[in-house]
Order: C-alpha cells, then structure tokens, then sequence
C-alpha cells in the first residue's frame, strides 16, 4: 500500500471511528438508549461505572481522539507522523482495556465499543507502518 | 600469443574511483542503519508515551469511581427502612394478594444489580408495592464466582427468616469489587448477623432453583425480570408493570 493510500485508508477509519464516537456522546447527553443488536447490551455499557473517566463520557474522549487524528493525518513530517500513533496507540491501549472491562466486570458487550476497538486496532498497526516506512522510503543524498 | 591491448592492471585513478564508491556505499548504508534505529526508537517512545497516557485514563476513571460516598454499614441499615411495613415471605415483598408479580434474577456481586437496587427498586417499591399493586420476587444467581456463592447462601438463610430484601439492600449498598473475598464473616455481620453460620445446603437449594428458573426463561443476564411470566429489561420493568395492571 502505497504512503498516500495508506493515508486516505487512516483517514476512513478515523471517519467511521468518529461518527460512532459522536452517536454515542450524543446518546449520552441526549439521555437516549443507544441503538443495539441482540447480542450486545449498548446501555448496559453506556451507563456503567466505567463510562466515565473523570467526569468525562468515554464516548467524548474517543470522539475528541478521532478528530486529533484526522487533524494529525492532514499536517505533514515526522511530529504529525509520531502524533498520529501517539493518539492511536493510546485509543488502542484503552479500547483494549475496555473490552476487558465489558468482558470481566460488565459482562456485556457494547457493539459499538467493540467496533470502535477493531477500528483503533487498524489505526495503530497502520500509524506504526506508516512511521516505519518513513525509514524505507527516506531520500538518501549520497554525493 | 599476441600480448593484450589492456592492462590487467587497474590505473590509479580507477583503483582510487573505485575505492571512493565503495566509501560511499558504506557511509550509506550506515546511514540507512543509523536512520531505521532512530525510527525505532521513536516509535519505542510513542508506544512507551502511550502506555503512560493509558495508565493514567485507567487510573482517572478507578478515581471517579473511588469518589463515589463510600456507604458504611449504619447507612446500609437506613435504606433498609424503605422496606417497613411491607409484607415479606421468603424470597417475595409485598401482598400475596398484589395482581402482578415481578421475578427479579440478580447475582449479589453484579454491579449493575446493585445500581438497579439503588436507583430503580425504591420507586417501585413506593408505588407498586407498597400500594399493594406488585409482589416482587428475587432469585438469587451465583454464576460471578465464590463470593456470589456464599452470599447467596448467606441471602437463603435470612429468605427462611423472611429478611432476604433488607439482607440483599444492605448487601448490595456495600458490594465490594467483584471476586476479590469480600464477603467475608464479618461482611455478612456488618448485614444481618444471623445470616454468618448459614446452612450451606439449604443456600445451593436455592441457587439451584433460581438456576433450574433463570434456564426456564433463557435469562442471560442480571438483573433480569419477568412481569407476569414475560421477560422484561430493567429499562422497560416500569412500563412493563403499568402495562400488566392494566390487563
């Protein structure tokens, strides 16, 4: 996959990751049971202990992480680069984190939560590819 | 044999180009190596950088909930008090004679049983039970682990006293965090002392009932209802209940 490819890819990812994240705050502040298939218990999740991370919606933190990476997609150079899997690496983390909580403590399965994981998984194995690539296709000026 | 036109023997300005090249091809590819470690590293950093920023959303999320009032075992007692002059038999609150009976399936370790007890059960006790309209049920489930087994156990035995709602408030006002052995003696004395030498077998009987009810409807989860023999989500028990006492 091309660098530009694999840009446009990221930058889908974190779009589709951004409207769940807004569906979601939107919920929450809206007071509304999210939208849920039979297999998962959205409001289960959504009004737990662990929705909330020092007063803030989890929904609004992964909603604010979204658009910092699509900010950081836009800006060139390696600061934007390390930037973007920063952010990704953290939601990762996180994503991981949670679906461990709504396995373990909640034992249940917010579909969007779980779609949102898959979805900063990609970004930061391709954020990582991207920062690595830089090494490969790096100009040398040999004189 | 004719001798050769070329010499076999490089010039020494190809042997010094040569030697150039080969300089340059070096200093390259140490460069390339220089370059590719300083990007791994980098990316070491960010991976590193970012364990600290989850560990530190981890720890801002346990302090809000560490925040929450802590509740002692006096305010436990008070809550209890929502529960006067309420008939009581067994695993049922409220009049034999109430129209609706509403089954609640609940493990005493499951968070979420305890917020419904919190925040959901007054309001029905107020209005439906107490009012005499509703009988509620609660079977107890133990599939957390030891500590729902033993405090459904400890739940059986103040049933048999008919105290199991004041025994499963105060329980749930001062759940600990799931299977860590929080249920310990003087955790059950803290809630009903009678409640700490409990007849092991009487309290799997129950619990094997509860299960033998909870399969018989595919309840999944807890807390789980049933209102007049339907299953019912806890978001939609209140209008469930309206519901069946109209009928």
């Amino acid at each position: 996959m091309s660098t530009p490819r694999l840009r446009t890819v990221m930058g889908g990812l974190a779009a589709v990751g951004l409207a769940i994240s807004a569906y979601l705050t939107y919920v929450h502040y809206a007071n509304l049971q999210p939208f849920c298939t039979g297999i998962s218990d959205c409001e289960r999740v959504q009004t737990s202990d662990w929705s909330l991370i020092a007063g803030v919606p989890v929904a609004l933190a992964g909603l604010i992480g979204y658009v910092a990476i699509l900010v950081a997609l836009r800006v060139p150079g390696e600061a934007a680069r390390l930037a973007t899997a920063l952010i990704a690496f953290s939601g990762f983390g996180y994503s991981a984190y949670l679906t461990w909580v709504e396995l373990a403590r909640i034992h249940a399965i917010c579909q969007w939560c779980i779609i949102s994981a898959v979805i900063m998984t990609g970004l930061a194995i391709l954020a990582a590819v991207r920062v690595l690539r830089d090494t490969t296709h790096a100009p040398f000026n040999v004189v | 044999m004719p001798p050769s036109t070329s010499s076999p023997v490089a010039t020494r300005t190809e042997r010094r180009d040569a030697a150039r090249a080969l300089r340059r091809e070096h200093e390259a590819a140490e460069r390339r190596t220089a370059r590719r470690r300083r990007v791994w590293q980098q990316l070491a950093a960010t991976a590193l950088a970012a364990g600290a920023i989850v560990a530190a959303m981890i720890v801002a999320g346990n302090a809000t909930r560490a925040d929450r009032a802590p509740v002692t075992p006096a305010a436990a007692a008070a809550s209890a008090s929502r529960l006067d002059g309420i008939a009581q038999r067994g695993i049922a609150l409220g009049s034999p004679a109430a129209p609706v009976t509403v089954v609640e399936f609940a493990d005493l370790q499951c968070p979420f049983c305890a917020q419904f007890d919190r925040e959901d059960l007054p309001g029905i006790i107020d209005h439906y039970v107490r009012t005499g309209k509703v009988r509620i049920e609660l079977r107890l489930l133990a599939f957390l682990g030891d500590d729902s087994v033993k405090g459904a156990r400890a739940a059986a035995s103040a049933a048999a006293r008919n105290r199991l709602w004041q025994f499963a408030g105060g329980f749930f006002q001062l759940q600990g965090e799931e299977n860590t052995g929080f249920v310990t003696d003087d955790f059950l004395r803290s809630i009903d002392p009678a409640t700490v030498d409990a007849d092991a077998a009487a309290g799997d009987r129950a619990i094997a009932a509860a299960e033998t009810e909870a399969r018989r409807y595919n309840v999944e989860s807890t807390p789980s209802f049933l209102v007049g023999g339907e299953a019912v989500q806890a978001s939609e028990l209140d209008n469930a209940i309206a519901k069946a006492l109209k009928r």
